[in-house]
């Protein structure tokens, strides 16, 4: 009897959003569902609109492995009708996921430590509109709310959702990309799932250790910039500077609130039609900073030069080490998300001798937002 | 390694060594059936492989004191693993290949008992229980 319970739950509340989607759409014979491309293999091509004349277009190849996760194996953006595909991602993938408990009861290295897998996609991940782009991936595309607004003027946004839950024993880990019709590209990474067994109440964190091969119109002539924001105390003025990333060279950086730190990849030959450079930021969407005891958790920010064979992680300061340069070349940015986890009452309860409950998701990641891409705002008629 | 606008298939062995708890990784062009790297790595966490889960598992479910904890549940559990490893030199279990037991009972896990097995060792132990967080939370 329980799983029927359970599937009647589902289809409600599949029906819920569907109305109240439904309800915002303008006419009754509209669907609620934006018109999806199917994937074809390992690969999606999505128009934006979805359904209407055709303005943005992001084709992406994705892949998925024992121990990888879900990754992304080539991202490219067409930004006009007729327009060139341009290449912005070779790669993109969380290397590893690193789970330190407090107690230092234990320290997990949740992808390069295991054999774990994909998680079948279940209907409930399917939800109304999405569709499965293989048995392991979700594709959908969502409604991301506005897009901008200017007093009665408005536009709606919409996104290319790619994602898949790595089943890592008691936890699992939904990994996600999101494709946007503005160029941006929002990578997150939520845990949920059971505390571990035995130490349900210690708090931890957990560390997704993002490697993305950032291919800006190709791979050659990438420059690895850093954004400061600075208020000198007492003064009425601001100022942000660009710079190159550690002095030019294969290093790392810290994430400071109060500077907005950011890392910018702009290409040196490719140009807008106003003769600017094509660049796209990494812009953290944080709540801290995890500083563990190991060396590769000392900065949030790291660069390196492409080398095919450099893939791990705990390895970056034996990469660095190098200190080749980052400007004018081929370049892979690393960026740690920490989702910090104070467990709490509604994460579960024991019920005799097992753990009752699940944590909710925590989501962590960053975005990929392109600047001076485009000639113009691309959605203001 | 300069590379073209297509990619090139590739493949990533791991081999790990117990002694001196060892990751080997050697990186392979698939297309062209060559080594282009192997690299000899101390103390890189590698994947737990089927074998050595099994011979954990084994290791736990046949020694006396996991099988008094387990009691009624014995014949119900589903054993998983995790790989414990410890950051710091000095730690006993430094460098050593530990697999932490999870046993799960229909689609909840049991808190007790918590088993690691030390494959590096050949051990088996129990560890204490933790406060559960109706004694930590206020």
């Amino acid at each position: 009897m329980k799983p029927r319970r359970r599937r009647s739950f589902a289809t409600l509340a599949c029906s819920a959003a569907a109305f109240a989607v439904l309800a915002a759409c303008p006419g009754p014979t509209q669907t609620c569902c934006p018109a999806l491309s199917a994937a074809v293999g390992n690969e999606v091509t999505q128009t934006f609109p979805p359904g209407g004349p055709m303005q943005t277009a992001w084709k992406v190849s994705f892949g998925h492995a024992t121990s990888k996760g879900l990754f992304i194996t080539g991202a490219w953006f067409q930004k006009a009708p007729g327009a060139p595909w341009m290449r912005v991602l070779w790669d993109a993938r969380i290397s590893d996921i690193f789970v330190p408990y407090h107690d230092n009861s234990q320290r997990y290295y949740d992808l390069t430590q295991f054999q774990f897998d994909l998680v079948p996609v279940s209907a409930v991940d399917l939800g109304c509109c999405g569709r499965k782009a293989d048995d392991w991936v979700v594709q959908e595309v969502r409604d991301r709310g506005m897009l901008w607004k200017a007093d009665q003027e408005g536009m709606r946004g919409t996104e290319l959702v790619l994602w898949s839950t790595l089943g890592a024993d008691n936890y699992n880990y939904i990994i996600q990309y999101s494709f946007r019709d503005d160029g941006t590209i929002a990578f997150r990474f939520g845990p949920t799932s059971h505390n571990l067994p035995g130490a349900e109440s210690v708090p931890h964190m957990h560390n997704a250790l993002w490697r993305v091969d950032v291919d800006l119109d190709g791979f050659p002539h990438d420059s690895a910039l850093l954004h400061r924001h600075s208020e000198p105390p007492g003064s009425l003025t601001a100022n942000d500077s660009v710079v190159p990333f550690n002095g030019g060279v294969e290093g790392a950086a810290d994430w400071d609130p109060l500077q907005f730190t950011e890392v910018e990849v702009m290409d040196t030959v490719s140009k807008n039609g106003r003769g600017e450079s094509i660049a796209y930021d990494l812009m953290p969407l944080r709540e801290g900073s995890a500083r563990h005891f190991e060396d590769f958790m000392q900065h949030d920010f790291w660069v390196t030069r492409y080398r095919p064979t450099e893939l791990f992680f705990a390895q970056l300061p034996s990469y660095v080490a190098k200190h080749e340069p980052v400007v004018d070349t081929d370049v892979v940015l690393w960026y740690v998300s920490s989702a910090h986890h104070m467990p709490r009452r509604e994460d579960g309860e024991t019920v005799g001798d097992a753990w009752h409950g699940v944590a909710l998701v925590m989501w962590g990641g960053f975005d990929l937002r392109p600047r001076n891409l485009f000639d113009r705002t691309p959605f203001y008629p | 390694m300069a590379r073209s606008e297509v990619g090139r298939r590739g493949a990533l062995v791991t081999h790990y060594r117990y002694r001196g708890d060892l990751a080997i990784i050697t990186h392979i062009d698939l297309a062209e059936s060559r080594i282009l790297q192997v690299e000899t790595i101390p103390h890189l966490s590698v994947p737990l492989a089927e074998e050595e889960f099994k011979r954990a598992r084994q290791m736990a479910l046949t020694d006396p004191a996991v099988r008094g904890a387990l009691g009624r549940n014995l014949d119900k559990v589903v054993v998983q693993a995790l790989v414990l490893r410890s950051a710091a030199a000095q730690d006993p279990i430094y460098g050593h290949r530990v697999v932490r037991l999870l046993f799960k009972v229909g689609r909840d896990y049991l808190s007790q008992p918590v088993v690691l097995v030390d494959l590096t060792a050949g051990k088996v132990s129990l560890q204490p229980a933790k406060p559960q967080p109706r004694e930590e939370h206020r």
